[in-house]
């Protein structure tokens, strides 16, 4: 079954027309990326654990996120890059309500959305929506496309359009879809179709940001620059922000404007993406460059090999999370956690000793 | 049918495998549909050939076809699979069964499925030392640890006591290439042995495959979906698409300069190759359905260069140069583009 061109060639779909109206925020239309202006989103010091089954039959506390700050700006893309178990994808958790953290707070336009209740709260559920990593297991089976896309309009009844017919048409073309395909089901879809339409889902009640957990890991690499590419439209076209997680590098640094990198629940360093993948800070985040294959081949040889692999959550290193795989930690790594330190300009790390200047894979 | 072997060998050395013309059969609900439609490679010793594709473009299949572990879904509908010269498709049961391991084993993607759950580790490292060697169970237990020792895992005494799940998914990968390599085999498909893992632990165990056959002198089947993957460990390529080969050749010429739309359009999608912000080029569309691979070209319906004559005539893989070939009608014009 042939797939829709990722590129919206259509003259002039029709730009999201009552979707905003509903939140009763005017998300900036056609928002160049990353533009100043207050966070859409912040958090800081989010902390999060989490009792469980530990060793010998007890208990044991895992910290996924051990003082957590972000920020995201409206139209801009925050990239969340760490391996498995860094905590991001308790983060994401947090971001959409669904985990309230431990101690930290989150603002979304300077309010706190832990405090609201009720029909406040509904309401803005609207504003964070999420696209998740597998396109088969997060759509029913049973239900058709237009089920699908307009589903978020029965929790959320006063944000659903007039004509929803209409609407679901409206999205699909949005999304590279066909207005025919409203009557099918999931299984008739390809991979990179069914993510399109789980985007569709996600944009259904016009919101304006968009946490994305490994959106395109789970797709073949040619179809992976067709949603790509459908990412980038939608930020250029509805102003929307993207919390981008994942664990390819290749993929972060083609869309965010700004890099979070994690490791054992810290962020250990963030900066605009340049910056950090053309001179990181921290050792992890060198390393991370220098592991990842790249089709660059002719490398110096030269590559960090990491030892071992990331320690347990439930029994963290003292001091530095990363010393017990840093080659150049010292007693003072092992004592005293650094704290965050802001080495250029927009670009912290969390580290003693920063690479300064090291260009990446050095 | 001749057909041109990616890497053939300038000394004339004989390749450790050979796979000439393979096609292989899957049995479905909705009937027979053929997953690998006369595909051909070869691999030296010390060489390492990638077999490149995206899901569903039958590599796996492949690779389950010459380790002759196809479902009873699947079976092979022709072609020979030669290892050592031997056509081991011709082979009783019993007979494949001693190569396996000494001659030709594989390493599988998901490392928990493929251990046994209820077993210990140091058990089932030791298996093939007991099959293939009649090793007694304490002796292949010394032999299960040495070899969990040259694999990288820590404290492999007190460890080999312990079960798959008791081990990271980076350490389970290591037990699993632990127990192929265990017999030295001539020959090692590696079908996506790093996907599941994080890149730190990914390097590591590309590492760790490259040095064993470097040691063993083994060649190498690696099955992957990764170009940056193949860029960086294999020596050779072969692209493939809805269950054929579409082009073949050192990895550094097919990538430097691809003969197959296919590989081009590959290529154009890695992220890595476009500036921020741009637009990737995206191949448009999805793979064909096995059930429904159309006459002529497998690739028509998503190449930027189909015309008529690809949708009534099926390119053949043809050589270009030395050590190339690829299967598209016009293959040269997209050289000179």
């Amino acid at each position: 079954m042939p797939d829709s061109p990722g590129r919206s060639d259509t003259p002039d779909a029709p730009a999201v027309p009552d979707a905003t109206a509903a939140t009763g925020s005017a998300a900036a239309p056609a928002a160049s990326a990353a533009q100043a202006g207050g966070p859409l989103l912040s958090a800081t010091g989010l902390r999060k654990s989490f009792r469980v089954a530990g060793g010998n039959g007890g208990k044991a506390d895992l910290t996924a996120l051990d003082g957590v700050d972000l920020h995201v700006g409206r139209g801009e893309t925050l990239g969340l890059v760490g391996e498995s178990g860094c905590g991001k994808s308790t983060l994401a958790r947090v971001l959409l309500l669904l985990e309230r953290p431990d101690a930290g707070t989150v603002r979304f336009e300077g309010t706190d959305p832990f405090a609201l209740r009720g029909r406040d709260l509904l309401k803005w559920r609207r504003r964070v929506q999420m696209v998740f990593q597998d396109p088969f297991a997060s759509l029913n089976a049973r239900m058709s496309a237009a089920d699908i896309i307009g589903e978020p309009w029965r929790t959320h009844r006063d944000a659903a359009p007039a004509d929803r017919d209409q609407r679901v048409r409206e999205l699909l073309d949005l999304v590279g879809l066909r207005p025919g395909d409203a009557r099918r089901y999931p299984g008739e879809f390809s991979g990179g179709q069914r993510q399109r339409l789980g985007i569709a889902r996600a944009l259904a009640l016009g919101p304006e940001l968009i946490v994305c957990d490994e959106p395109v890991s789970a797709l073949d690499l040619s179809v992976q620059a067709q949603v790509l590419n459908l990412l980038a439209d939608l930020q250029q076209r509805l102003g929307v922000s993207y919390v981008f997680i994942s664990h390819d590098l290749s993929v972060v640094r083609h869309v965010a404007d700004r890099v979070s990198v994690m490791y054992l629940g810290k962020v250990v360093e963030h900066g605009p993406t340049e910056s950090v993948f053309e001179r990181p800070l921290h050792p992890y985040t060198a390393a991370l460059m220098s592991a990842a294959p790249s089709l660059g081949a002719a490398r110096s040889g030269r590559r960090i090999l990491l030892s071992g692999e990331i320690p347990s959550p439930l029994d963290p290193p003292s001091g530095c999370r990363f010393r017990t795989r840093c080659r150049q930690a010292t007693d003072l790594c092992a004592e005293t956690p650094p704290a965050p330190a802001e080495v250029r300009e927009h670009h912290e790390t969390l580290c003693h000793f920063p690479l300064e200047g090291a260009p990446a894979g050095a | 049918m001749t057909v041109p072997t990616p890497a053939a060998p300038p000394s004339g050395a004989e390749p450790a495998l050979e796979v000439e013309n393979l096609s292989v059969d899957l049995n479905t609900a909705s009937g027979t549909v053929r997953a690998v439609d006369g595909i051909s490679f070869a691999v030296r010793k010390g060489v390492t050939l990638a077999l490149l594709g995206e899901s569903g473009c039958g590599k796996s299949m492949t690779a389950l076809a010459v380790a002759g572990l196809l479902d009873p879904v699947a079976e092979v509908a022709e072609g020979a699979v030669r290892v050592g010269g031997t056509d081991v498709l011709r082979l009783g049961r019993a007979e494949r069964k001693r190569l396996a391991g000494p001659v030709l084993s594989i390493v599988f993607q998901d490392a928990l499925t493929a251990l046994n759950p209820v077993q210990t580790v140091g058990a089932q490292l030791g298996e093939p030392f007991r099959i293939h060697q009649g090793l007694s169970r304490r002796k292949a237990r010394e032999k299960a640890v040495e070899l969990m020792r040259t694999v990288g895992i820590p404290e492999p005494r007190a460890r080999a006591r312990s079960y798959p799940h008791q081990f990271s998914g980076g350490m389970r990968q290591r037990l699993l290439i632990a127990m192929a390599v265990a017999l030295g085999p001539d020959v090692l498909i590696a079908d996506e042995p790093t996907t599941a893992l994080d890149v730190t632990v990914q390097a590591q165990i590309m590492q760790l495959l490259a040095d064993l056959q470097a040691e063993h002198d083994m060649a190498v089947v690696l099955i992957t979906h990764d170009l940056a993957v193949v860029a960086e460990r294999a020596d050779n390529v072969a692209v493939m698409y809805a269950g054929t080969v579409v082009e073949t050749g050192p990895v550094h010429e097919v990538f430097a300069a691809p003969g197959h739309p296919y590989t081009r359009g590959l290529l154009d999608s890695v992220p890595e190759n476009v500036d921020r912000g741009q637009r990737l080029r995206s191949v448009p569309g999805s793979p064909p359905e096995l059930t429904a691979i159309p006459a002529g070209c497998v690739f028509q319906a998503r190449c930027p260069m189909a015309r008529d004559r690809c949708a009534e005539e099926r390119p053949a893989l043809t050589p270009a140069g030395p050590s190339r070939a690829a299967a598209c009608h016009f293959s040269e014009e997209l050289a000179s583009a």
